[in-house]
């Protein structure tokens, strides 16, 4: 029966799709960078089909994760002629769960919608609402969303990173769950930078533990030694141990120390403020 | 209608749902409908909390999908199957125009394909609901919409048939189901980047295919309140106005078309 016949296709050409936005998409071919096994995914044929299954649900999930805390209400980048603009609303969160940096809705609000009845329609037929400060629907309901891609697969980084971080917005009493969570994506994910510059930030600043946080990030500093990560959440990790070592060391008031993270770090990222802040201070 | 279109109908319709019910391609949809809403629900048992949005998300994907792929089948064979096994000639040695004809074939789709979208929907709504998970009264209006979009696409779809070989005419209608959205940001973006007139945008809009409009799937998975009834009204209004010229269109082909 072609119907039957139709199904499996779909699901082959959801695969394909998957491996092509892999491709066009740097995060994700970037994402495997700090892999302990990068053969992980190459070691055979078969085993690289499942690493794209695997990648394109744990991909599809962490976009998803974005639909559900808006109800629906679907997002997307603002044109560079959007940005000029006055008129185009920008999304703004109201209760600081998430940043929209030059983020619009999909479907345009009525000031500046061409169409007539066909968008006043849609802004019913479809989930809409003004994108201007605007709530987000309770964390609780997206926590398995990240559950379940780290599961699909435990590479997915910024699925633990987030993740962390939404356990713990969801409860502050959530801590040993959140930081249970991220052990786990530092388990599976040894060679990350980003996984353990989180885990020095939380023993930092929610476990007041220093020498804990200091031994984090300075694995963070060895795994990111002698290259620059292209994945931005693992550059911005390296970029951040940086940060909270020379923080940590202005807390406890060691001058020398915080004067020679922040000089290491602008060896690294020469043009960062806060580093040059921490070096002339 | 005169009571001839409507008896011809009526014959047509029971043979076309015979047809289909023989054909078993319900069961198969309904299965993979439910194996789909299962598979979903099977991460609760692996501990994982929380997943009525996930659960909803797949099964209101699952009925558009299959929906959409049901419906474009069932339709595109009604017409060229006819000719294929030459069952056209005793019809329309009959005193049955072709309008009555294609008419009545509309109208089989419309039924066959409605009837079983509402089999889909309402077992998948029911397997949810074993799973306490609820669904709002936004999910009356759900049906009603996706009805009315059935007829509409059924209209394009047997227009087209008659227009295109059967592989064509799905390939094509399949496209322009899954592709309406995408063309209606096309449309917008034409009109911000590039400075398409206004008038122009609605014009084009009122000709390009809507099936992304008669989707309230995602009101359904979020709980939304439901919308005013004009709105449904006026995706009627749509539905009868460009579905009858998508039926205009395949009368002018069929009615002159050389059979056989």
């Amino acid at each position: 029966m072609k119907a039957v016949l139709l199904i499996p296709g779909l699901c082959v050409g959801a695969v394909v799709a998957g491996a092509c936005v892999r491709l066009v998409l740097p995060i994700h071919t970037q994402r495997a960078e700090t892999l302990d096994a990068i053969t992980l995914y190459d070691r055979s044929a078969m085993v690289s089909v499942m690493g794209e299954f695997r990648g394109s649900l744990a991909g599809y999930l962490w976009l998803k994760t974005d639909e559900y805390t808006h109800g629906g209400v679907r997002l997307r980048p603002m044109t560079e002629r959007e940005k000029q603009s006055e008129k185009v609303h920008r999304a703004s969160s109201a209760d600081g769960l998430h940043d929209h940096p030059d983020e619009t809705g999909v479907i345009p609000e009525p000031e500046r919608d061409p169409r007539w009845l066909w968008g006043d329609l849609e802004r019913h037929i479809q989930p809409y609402f003004d994108v201007r400060h605007h709530f987000h629907r309770p964390v609780r309901e997206v926590l398995p969303l990240y559950r379940l891609m780290t599961w699909a697969d435990p590479t997915f980084v910024q699925g633990y990173l987030v993740g962390a971080q939404m356990i713990l917005f969801d409860n502050k009493n959530n801590l040993p769950e959140a930081l249970a969570f991220l052990q786990e994506g530092a388990r599976n994910n040894p060679k990350s930078i980003a996984i353990f510059t989180e885990l020095g930030r939380y023993a930092l600043i929610h476990q007041n533990n220093p020498q804990l946080a200091e031994r984090y990030l300075l694995r963070a500093i060895e795994n990111g030694a002698n290259w620059m990560p292209e994945n931005p959440f693992e550059r911005e990790g390296l970029l951040h141990a940086y940060r909270w070592l020379a923080l940590k060391a202005y807390k406890y008031g060691d001058r020398a120390q915080m004067r020679l993270w922040a000089q290491r770090g602008l060896e690294r990222f020469p043009d960062d403020p806060p580093l040059k802040m921490l070096l002339s201070k | 209608m005169s009571a001839r279109t409507w008896q011809i109908t009526r014959a047509m319709l029971t043979a076309g749902t015979l047809e289909t019910l023989r054909r078993k391609e319900l069961y198969v949809i309904a299965i993979l409908a439910v194996l789909m809403v299962l598979g979903a629900y099977t991460f609760h048992f692996f501990g994982v909390r929380g997943l009525e949005i996930f659960i909803k998300d797949v099964a209101f994907t699952a009925i558009g999908v299959l929906t959409t792929v049901l419906t474009v089948f069932i339709t595109a064979r009604q017409i060229p199957d006819e000719i294929q096994r030459r069952t056209i000639y005793p019809l329309l040695a009959r005193p049955i125009s072709r309008g009555q004809l294609l008419f009545a074939k509309w109208a089989t789709a419309t039924f066959t394909a409605g009837f079983c979208f509402l089999v889909l929907a309402l077992l998948t709504a029911g397997l949810i609901a074993t799973l306490s998970i609820g669904l709002k009264p936004i999910f009356i209006q759900y049906l009603l919409l996706k009805l009315l979009g059935i007829g509409w696409l059924c209209a394009m779809v047997i227009a087209l048939s008659v227009y295109l070989t059967p592989p064509a005419c799905i390939t094509l209608s399949l496209i322009l189901a899954f592709g309406s959205g995408l063309f209606n940001r096309l449309l917008l973006m034409a009109h911000w980047e590039s400075g398409l007139d206004a008038l122009w945008v609605n014009l084009l809009y009122g000709i390009l295919p809507h099936w992304d409009f008669f989707d309230m799937g995602k009101k359904v998975v979020y709980d939304w309140a439901m919308v005013p009834w004009w709105v449904l009204g006026a995706m009627g209004g749509y539905a009868v106005l460009n579905g009858g010229l998508w039926l205009l269109l395949g009368w002018l082909k069929f009615r002159k078309q050389v059979l056989g």
